[in-house]
């Protein structure tokens, strides 16, 4: 019945009232030329009150003449008479027209330029060059070019490797990609000296350029000097070289594991639930979804915040929950199923710990039950790596 | 006051089992508890108050006495009464 009444409300009604001696045959009268009536409702002996469509009203006058009744309208509703109303209200329109015109207008430009993706360039230098290219705040986004805009930030910056600029709304958000700069050499003519990068055991020292200061067989300390670009000759004056060698060394590398004897695994089952909240200061309007029905999940909120703006942060937020189901599973491990894996996150560890031209020579793992439910793993890998680095020599000139 | 015809008709709807209201023209009346009243195929109402609504059909006059009574709806075809119904009884 909401649906007819919905209905109705769109075509528009009256309520009208209607005096006469014999209704009745009114509304048989009315009902036999199908106007359709509803609520009707006896006021006193000679009167009811009844509504009735737009249409059927007009149709009414027909009958109004055929039986000797009065008909007035006592109150009109729905939509036709409520645009009628508002476009009558020339001002009021105008309004309407012109604040859509103006937020229309507004969302035209870029307010907001967001960079993303920067770590070591500074952020102030890409924003100044983009708003040299025309990409700043207050800018109107039909006439920002990206794609142009984009070549022009990678020619004039050559930090950068790759630059997407998009336009979101009125965000315009910019993701660089920076270079990663190979590390800086120290140039054949200056003088250094060689020192250790990291503690070691000297395995193994080739000369080029300099004086060794340590021999094979030797422990050394992370910075310590392994060859002198200081050359002192007998009979020959003091000379200031450029260092160069390779310094192969032992070196060791640890990692600790620990792995519980009791092993939970979570696994996804592929369902999934999504809720999307209103979040207003402290409350939150649920908009669509539930909570779900899952005995066990992982949820993942994501808090969308609306332009934050002079340090103003409005408190409203779009608050968007992800809950996947996941099935628990127990197992109680032996202890050589848990050394297993504790050694094996252990190797993934340290693989990553280890520089690129390092070679392994020996692997040695001992292992500990802490009690009766944790085991402890120590893995120590021996490498042989070169330890050398080049260190400028300050030259500190004593005062005369 | 049966016709030849009905007499007819009605003996066929036996036969047959098809439904009576159809066959013979009569109204087919819903009563929801004691607040709504559907009568479908009636032929006009006679009289209308918030007391008593005397309807029109084949079987004879329907009056429904209650208070309150208001008409829902009201189109060729069918009636819907709602109100505080009390009693529903032909009148021969």
């Amino acid at each position: 019945m909401l649906v007819v009444r919905v209905w109705n409300y769109i075509r528009g009604y009256v309520i009208i009232r209607v005096e006469g001696i014999n209704l009745e045959r009114f509304i048989n009268l009315a009902i036999a030329n199908g106007i359709y009536f509803w609520d009707i409702e006896r006021i006193n002996y000679t009167a009811i009150r009844a509504r009735v469509g737009l249409k059927g009203y007009k149709q009414l006058r027909k009958i109004k003449k055929r039986i000797n009744c009065r008909v007035s309208i006592l109150e009109k509703r729905g939509c036709p008479f409520l645009l009628h109303r508002v476009l009558k209200r020339k001002a009021l329109l105008m309004g309407g027209i012109t604040a859509i015109a103006i937020m229309y207008f507004l969302t035209s430009f870029v307010w907001v330029v967001e960079v993303e993706g920067i770590e070591r360039v500074s952020e102030e230098r890409i924003i100044k060059e983009l708003e040299s290219f025309g990409l700043k705040p207050g800018a109107f986004k039909y006439f920002v070019d990206t794609r142009d805009i984009e070549t022009r930030l990678l020619i004039e910056m050559d930090q950068l490797v790759w630059v997407g600029i998009n336009i979101l709304g009125t965000r315009a958000v910019v993701d660089v990609v920076e270079r990663t700069d190979p590390p800086s050499l120290i140039d054949k003519d200056v003088p250094c000296n060689i020192v250790a990068k990291k503690d070691g055991i000297i395995n193994n020292i080739f000369v080029y350029q300099g004086q060794a200061t340590v021999k094979e067989g030797d422990t050394v300390k992370a910075g310590q000097m392994l060859i002198s670009g200081v050359v002192e000759e007998p009979d020959r004056p003091l000379r200031m070289v450029h260092a160069m060698g390779r310094v192969e060394a032992r070196t060791w590398y640890q990692l600790t594991e620990e792995q519980d004897l009791k092993l939970t695994e979570r696994v996804r089952t592929g369902r999934s639930e999504k809720r999307i909240a209103l979040g207003l200061g402290k409350y939150t309007i649920g908009l669509s979804g539930k909570k779900p029905e899952f005995q066990y999940f992982d949820s993942v909120t994501d808090i969308n915040r609306l332009v934050e703006w002079r340090n103003i942060t409005l408190p409203v937020e779009l608050v968007i929950e992800n809950y996947y189901e996941v099935e628990v599973s127990e197992e109680i491990l032996t202890i050589e199923a848990a050394t297993e894996l504790a050694v094996e996150r252990a190797h993934q560890g340290l693989s990553g710990m280890l520089p690129e031209d390092a070679e392994v020579v020996d692997k040695k793992v001992k292992y500990y039950e802490m009690d009766n439910s944790r085991i402890r793993v120590e893995v120590v890998f021996e490498t042989l790596e070169d330890i050398s680095m080049e260190e400028r020599i300050d030259i500190v000139h004593g005062e005369d | 006051m049966e016709t030849k015809a009905d007499v007819v008709k009605k003996g066929i709807a036996d036969l047959l089992e098809l439904p009576r209201d159809i066959v013979l023209d009569l109204p087919k009346i819903t009563l929801v508890g004691n607040l709504q009243l559907y009568i479908e195929n009636h032929k006009g109402i006679i009289e209308y108050s918030s007391g008593i609504v005397r309807i029109n059909t084949k079987a004879g006059i329907l009056a429904v006495t209650g208070a309150g009574l208001t008409i829902r709806t009201i189109v060729v075809e069918e009636i819907i009464i709602v109100g505080q119904i009390d009693r529903v009884e032909f009148l021969q």
